[in-house]
């Protein structure tokens, strides 16, 4: 399991590495030889929004989200483990209604032919990955649901 | 459902889940959704999870958050932080209180290449406390010239709190970090006289270092060559119109990597490292951007911005009252939420209010970023001094919090000047292209 989010993890960071080469890229030629690189501006939002619906999974698996912990940390450990299972379960159930709808988009963009500005490529498959994402995120929050419950994740 | 029940039902609901530790993205998602819900129709509540979270995290614009981060996470592995704090030893060791000073020159310096201030002082608590401690430093006034230091990350550009103010607020990013220029160096210079005068005050807590010699201060000087590239790069470019600011921000990254890389401090390694904690931290700053925008629609069908202004405009204590009211309120949340979810919380519900009043909308960008950046190391919660804290654990957080009160009250004189003398923040870009 660990290997495979330290993959994903990975991949995410790459594609935000790719967007900063994409935007060096299309400066420099257009700064340079006044040419517009081809949907630079649509492949860098498309990979960005991959990124990030990625990268919000991996945050909830590793508790990272920006949260309020004064509560907390005055709480006892049975109560903390109350307040994190609880977490959990809202953000698990908020994420599943997301991962539901977005299917809903991706088959809404699917149909339209949503195509990208200057290479009309068909913008579904970057949707699709995203909303990956958010599915992983719901599962990854379930795995830890699971093992708050089950007292093998420490609070 | 009534408008009014809602409305109050809804910041209700979003406190207790906030304080349960729902994550406040999704407190907030959760609550515009809902809202929405109860006062339209269920499908079209659902239908905003559909379409506003995916073109918010599709939004070009909103690169620049996660552009910023990774430059900063390169130049961070590229040990460009260590490099700014020996600048500022060699130069200004010898005094009394030279460390603390280089201290914060390097967390300006470092500000200047990365956008947040918890990085800032985590980074600068890592370089910096070590050798000042070696020296005999006291480790109140140590830590707390690295938590006020920090605070510097956020107003000198590029910073992350001014992009996002700008997307909220559909104002110019560029200008927004432009404007934060002169407040930073006011910033530095105030946090230099407080050292010099604690340590004309007290010169047991800050001794002098060994002085430097000239040609190790020359030579300390052609190390940071890097950091002064990077920063006249963007700023020069924004300044001058070359490029937008998310622009500004991915060549800002390619250039932290490929100098990182030319100088040889950049393996495979850290810069994996660097794009594994970039994407964390962007991902977890989106999810509250993307909870932001969908607590937006909860806020225009409840009409609170409205009702807000409605109810502080009518105050009977002028606009600088409203000001002045805004600004405890903001000082009292800093001191108990992280900024970032302050920001995205409240500014749809003033902004409109200070706008109404006739307020610089630049301006209050700066007024809100200074603001934030004292709840940062006010207590109780003052995020840079708990960071500090978990990294310098034999110093107490009460150490730390007494040790950065005399910057907490140079900021609050800063604050006064800036709400006096608006030119400070909006000088620099009206003169932008």
């Amino acid at each position: 399991m660990k290997t495979f989010i330290d993959k994903v993890e990975l991949i995410a960071g790459l594609l935000l590495g790719a967007i900063a080469l994409l935007t060096f890229a299309a400066v420099m030629l257009r700064w340079l030889f006044n040419y517009g690189l081809p949907d630079a501006f649509d492949f860098s939002r498309l990979l960005l929004g991959t990124a990030m619906f990625w990268g919000i999974a991996l945050a909830g698996f590793h508790n990272r989200h920006i949260q309020v912990d004064g509560f907390w940390e005055l709480a006892p450990t049975w109560g903390k483990r109350l307040i994190d299972i609880f977490a959990t379960a809202v953000t698990l159930a908020f994420m599943a209604v997301f991962a539901w709808m977005l299917e809903g988009k991706v088959t809404s963009v699917f149909a339209s032919n949503e195509q990208t500005f200057d290479l009309r490529l068909p913008v579904w498959p970057f949707h699709a990955v995203a909303a990956l994402g958010i599915a992983l995120a719901s599962l990854l929050l379930l795995l830890r649901l699971v093992r708050l419950l089950t007292g093998k994740k420490e609070v | 459902m009534d408008q009014d029940f809602v409305a109050v039902g809804g910041f209700v609901v979003l406190f207790i889940l906030m304080v349960l530790r729902v994550p406040v993205g999704v407190a907030m998602g959760i609550v515009g959704v809902g809202g929405f819900g109860l006062l339209a129709a269920t499908k079209p509540a659902l239908n905003l999870l559909a379409q506003s979270p995916i073109r918010v995290a599709t939004d070009y614009d909103l690169a620049v958050i996660p552009m910023f981060i990774l430059m900063g996470a390169f130049a961070t592995a590229a040990g460009m932080s260590r490099e700014l704090f020996r600048a500022g030893e060699a130069w200004l060791g010898h005094r009394r209180g030279g460390l603390a000073m280089a201290t914060v020159a390097a967390c300006a310096g470092f500000a200047a290449i990365n956008g947040s201030s918890v990085a800032t002082a985590a980074t600068m608590t890592t370089v910096t406390l070590p050798e000042m401690r070696r020296f005999g430093y006291h480790p109140g006034i140590s830590t707390g010239v690295i938590a006020a230091g920090g605070t510097l990350g956020i107003m000198i550009p590029p910073s992350v709190i001014f992009a996002l103010y700008g997307i909220l607020t559909e104002q110019d990013i560029g200008k927004l970090f432009v404007s934060g220029i002169l407040p930073g160096l006011l910033a530095i210079a105030l946090y230099m006289i407080v050292i010099q005068t604690v340590g004309w005050l007290r010169p047991d807590l800050l001794p002098r270092g060994p002085k430097a010699s000239w040609q190790e201060r020359l030579a300390s000087l052609r190390d940071i060559w890097a950091t002064v590239l990077l920063f006249t790069g963007i700023v020069g470019g924004l300044y001058g119109g070359v490029f937008t600011a998310t622009e500004a921000a991915g060549c800002g990254a390619v250039g932290a990597l490929l100098i990182g890389i030319l100088r040889g401090r950049l393996g495979w390694s850290e810069i994996k490292s660097s794009l594994i904690e970039a994407v964390r931290t962007s991902a977890s700053i989106f999810t509250i951007v993307v909870g932001a925008f969908l607590f937006g629609y909860f806020l225009v069908i409840t009409q609170t911005p409205q009702r807000v202004s409605d109810f502080l405009t009518g105050l009977p204590v002028g606009p600088y009252g409203v000001l002045v009211l805004i600004l405890i309120m903001y000082l009292v949340l800093g001191a108990l939420m992280d900024e970032l979810a302050i920001i995205l919380v409240t500014v749809p519900i003033i902004y409109p209010v200070m706008m109404q009043l006739g307020f610089d909308p630049i301006w209050f960008g700066v007024i809100i970023v200074m603001v934030t950046t004292l709840g940062m190391v006010m207590p109780p919660v003052g995020i840079n001094v708990f960071v500090i804290n978990s990294i310098a654990r034999d110093v107490s957080l009460w150490q730390i919090y007494k040790g950065v009160m005399p910057f907490i009250l140079v900021d609050l004189i800063r604050l006064a000047l800036l709400v006096l003398f608006p030119a400070i923040a909006l000088y620099l870009p009206s003169h932008m292209n």
